[in-house]
């Protein structure tokens, strides 16, 4: 294919995902079934909260979906809030846990019918099991420094509102970034090749590198697919979200590939532009480990002792960091033979 | 085993292994890892390198038995 028609073409189609997208946002309205702003003063006096908790009650008029948006903020340490909101027969359909949160439930299950939102004070790790068990939620000890005393002015807003599209909206998200994703990648592949051509030029040596980086990294990935599932039967935790470790898996896999390519001169396309390829490399490390780094920063690049899906950017960064620097190698050693 | 005819044929032409490799159609580095011996191409690919050299197969990649 002709470069300039796939750079067009690819344009076109990514402002075409990119107004959908904005058209779907815009189209997710969401109603509002209750919402609960609340400001407490917390005592607490020898490891025990004044008051323990509070409740309030409010209707669900009709069956569907829902999400619950949670905000609050702690001026201290010390002091770890748990959620629980449970339906009429007492059942925990919802709960969670944090010292501070700015969080979206997924979506819940709710019939029509009266239910009650549960806010407790926790102030020591004996009570934070007990609030796990009687809610469901897996607790894990993390040593978190627990005030013996202490006065927390809290402020609470907790809103539930109805789907209105708006849960699928992170799934929508993660579909049109891919596709975006994908659009972008093919407009900067056509970019970086020299002359008209959009398909990448390998001779009969590259073919068999390629050949033999591919078999390495297929069997990196199995390598460590059967190690993640030999970590998940000994329930280590630090691998538990699947998606990071899947990833991570991907990651070693691509790494092995383009290093082994790089090493023996297969990676790039003889009408390939290295320049701007390794600028784009470049940029892309750059922004994902920027991000990583926010993540890390954010306490989301790790929840619960397990990497999170948010962890993923930091390993993209480092995968683009270890390229860069096998080209760098690949280029001095060039050089020392030259 | 070095390919020194192949080297010196180029030589001769006063070609750099990148000019070789461009009308060839090969990379530089494929070039080079045929003179070193490091890779053995194909024999369209020689038959392409003996056109662009002026030279036959059997000058550029016939091994005499010794």
């Amino acid at each position: 294919m002709k470069k300039k028609p796939v750079i067009i073409l690819s344009t076109i189609a990514c402002l075409l995902v990119l107004a959908v997208f904005i058209v779907y946002i815009v189209m997710s309205e969401q109603k509002v079934i209750t919402r609960l702003e609340m400001a407490q003063e917390v005592i607490v006096t020898e490891g025990v909260a004044e008051p323990q908790m509070d409740s309030q009650s409010f209707i669900v008029e009709e069956d569907g979906e829902y999400v619950y948006r949670l905000v609050w903020e702690a001026p201290q340490q010390g002091l770890i809030t748990g959620i629980n909101v449970v339906d009429a027969m007492g059942e925990s359909i919802f709960a969670c846990t944090a010292e501070s949160a700015s969080i979206e439930s997924y979506g819940i299950e709710m019939q029509a019918g009266e239910y009650t939102i549960e806010t407790h004070y926790i102030t020591n790790q004996e009570a934070l099991e007990v609030f796990g068990k009687s809610t469901g939620l897996e607790i894990i000890d993390e040593g978190y420094p627990f005030a013996e005393q202490g006065e927390w002015q809290m402020e609470y807003d907790f809103v539930l509102h109805d789907d209105g599209g708006y849960s699928n909206g992170w799934q929508a998200g993660i579909v049109f970034g891919v596709i975006l994703g994908i659009l972008i990648v093919v407009i900067m592949l056509a970019a970086t090749k020299k002359g008209e051509r959009v398909k990448c030029d390998y001779d009969e040596r590259q073919e068999i590198v390629k050949g033999k980086g591919f078999q390495y990294g297929f069997f990196t990935v199995i390598i460590c697919n059967a190690i993640l599932i030999f970590l998940s039967v000994l329930k280590v935790t630090f691998l538990r979200e699947m998606e990071a470790a899947l990833f991570i898996s991907v990651v070693l896999g691509v790494a092995v590939y383009v290093s082994y390519c790089i090493w023996n001169d297969g990676y790039f396309a003889l009408n390939e532009n290295r320049k701007s390829l390794i600028i784009i490399f470049a940029t892309i490390g750059i922004l994902n480990i920027a991000i990583g780094i926010r993540n890390i920063i954010n306490g989301s690049f790790i929840r619960n002792g397990s990497l999170t899906f948010e962890s993923i950017n930091f390993f993209c960064g480092l995968l683009m960091l270890e390229i860069l620097i096998v080209i760098l190698l690949k280029k001095m050693r060039d050089g020392k033979e030259e | 085993m070095k390919n020194l005819r192949l080297k010196s044929a180029r030589a001769a032409l006063d070609m750099s292994q990148q000019e070789l490799a461009e009308k060839v159609g090969v990379s530089r580095q494929t070039i080079n890892a045929i003179e070193k011996g490091d890779y053995n191409p194909t024999i369209k690919l020689c038959l392409t390198i003996c056109r662009v050299l002026g030279k036959t197969l059997d000058e550029l990649f016939w091994e005499e038995m010794e």
